[in-house]
């Protein structure tokens, strides 16, 4: 059999895209971007959070368009993304400049600083509440006689570590990142790599994988979250590189820092006999916990393998859990295939037949 | 005063007040534009605290505008899509480098100082309500 190319469908697609145009609203439910920015601000810190991209107007704008979706919303991002020239590089941010609107311990209860629940639905019966409404009104509460706080000048809980001789706090290590969207991972991956893409990674691949991690296909071992702070950190560059920074914005991050207790054989000479704590890192675009402590969980897997471990296995990782990625190559299935599907019918056919 | 106080006061607590200066005193500085606003992406360089290196986090949204009287370059960079707020930063980094208006620009810079201490302060006892405070728990 041969084959023949053939073209068709322009108008069958056209009458598609309008199908769809089309079926989008009812008439006067339409919402704007801005009703989107307004009420829908965990999708948007996940959108934002997958497509390596902040701004909020923006992330509105492609949960609209599409309809929700969010990795359709999170791809329209990315392309958008493309079509902006990189104009600047911030200088070295510093979460300890954070300043924090939440931060829990699960290690600690009287860590340095106090636990400030913030906003959370995490002390709220998960239970369907059409009444719920979004307002402006005051917090109730007791302000704390000691306010006088800094919330942009918290300690941090793995100085209380240090200060206990429980973890050692590594020189710093200066060395210019590599970056992802310039050019590929290689493997293995550079630690700068592995950070990159995992908070750049789709939400659920990263929990999922973060949840096979502790299960028992890798380190195994249940993590104890040291600190997860959500605040407003200030970014800043320097384009005359003489210190002398410019402020340009605050963006909304999530960090988590989860204490590994370190095995044996990892520390050297004269400390081999004793325990100490690593850290894993999580630090994601906008109020995303649970991402950031898996991706802390996933962080210290790749950094310190166990072995056949699929978790710790960095090409296996990296390579899965990007939201264009893999959900173009899974949803690209569904697009023609016919030769190459001939081609395997032919084959099966011939099989078939010579058995025959 | 320091890029990283003004322009921090600027954007974060004086929007309307960065505007308005400009309105008023655009005519009487003069300037070419080099670039106007235009979008384009800044780079997070974070450091993580696990093992003390740098990584990029992701591109935040930045509106830039470059200015300049002879050669004295004024320079506006503003997260998101703002291309009021980033010519008018620009203009007052330009004021701020060639000296001039400087009486007017710290009287602003004065007013949002207290601007930005009031709306600490508030905000911090918000947050605060929801420290918890454990002897309470056996009450």
């Amino acid at each position: 059999m041969g084959y023949v190319a053939v073209k068709g469908g322009t108008k069958a697609i056209q009458a598609s895209v309008d199908m769809y145009k089309n079926k989008k609203y009812i008439p006067g439910m339409e919402i704007s971007a801005e009703h989107v920015k307004a009420n829908m601000n965990q999708l948007i810190n996940q959108v934002m959070s997958e497509a390596s991209l902040y701004d909020r107007e923006l992330a509105s704008h492609a949960i609209k368009q599409a309809e929700g979706n969010m990795e359709e919303a999170v791809f329209l991002l990315r392309a958008h993304r493309s079509t902006l020239p990189r104009l600047y590089y911030s200088t070295v941010t510093n979460t300890r400049e954070m300043f924090v609107e939440r931060r829990v311990s699960a290690s600690f209860k009287d860590i340095p600083g106090g636990q400030i629940l913030g906003a959370s639905p995490d002390f709220t019966h998960r239970l369907l509440d059409d009444s719920v409404t979004y307002g402006s009104e005051e917090t109730e509460g007791d302000i704390p006689p000691d306010y006088n706080y800094e919330l942009n000048n918290l300690p941090k809980v793995i100085d209380y570590l240090e200060s206990e001789g429980l973890f050692t706090k590594e020189p710093e290590d200066n060395s210019t990142p590599d970056d992802i969207t310039k050019r590929s991972i290689e493997f293995p991956s550079s630690r700068s790599e592995r950070l990159q893409s995992l908070t750049r990674g789709q939400t659920g691949a990263v929990t999922s994988l973060g949840y096979v991690e502790i299960r028992g296909y890798g380190y195994s071992s249940h993590p104890n979250i040291g600190e997860v702070r959500v605040g407003q950190q200030p970014v800043h560059i320097d384009p005359a590189g003489d210190g002398d920074a410019y402020y340009i914005g605050d963006v909304e991050l999530t960090e988590v820092e989860a204490f590994m207790p370190a095995d044996e054989a990892e520390t050297a000479g004269e400390r081999a006999h004793e325990k100490t704590f690593k850290i894993g890192y999580g630090l994601t675009f906008g109020q995303n916990e649970t991402k950031t402590i898996a991706m802390s969980v996933l962080d210290y897997s790749l950094s310190h393998p166990a072995e056949a471990s699929p978790t710790a296995d960095d090409e296996f990782v990296l390579l899965h859990i990007d939201s264009v990625e893999s959900t173009g190559f899974i949803s690209h299935l569904k697009l023609p295939h016919y030769v190459t599907f001939q081609s395997v019918l032919d084959r099966v056919r011939q099989t078939k037949g010579g058995r025959d | 005063m320091k890029k990283k106080r003004w322009s921090q006061l600027f954007i974060k607590y004086g929007r309307d007040e960065a505007v308005q200066f400009f309105d008023t005193y655009q005519s009487v500085v003069p300037y070419d534009i080099i670039s106007e606003p235009t979008e384009g992406l800044t780079m997070i360089k974070v450091r993580e605290h696990a093992e003390n290196s740098l990584f990029y986090m992701g591109e935040v949204l930045v509106t830039e505008t470059k200015i300049r009287q002879n050669q004295t370059v004024g320079l506006g960079v503003v997260k998101g899509s703002d291309a009021e707020l980033s010519m008018a930063a620009s203009f007052i980094d330009l004021c701020l480098s060639l000296g001039t208006l400087d009486e007017e620009l710290a009287e602003i810079l004065e007013a949002l100082e207290i601007k930005e201490y009031v709306y600490t302060e508030n905000r911090t006892k918000e947050i605060l309500k929801t420290k918890v405070d454990f002897d309470m728990m056996t009450e």
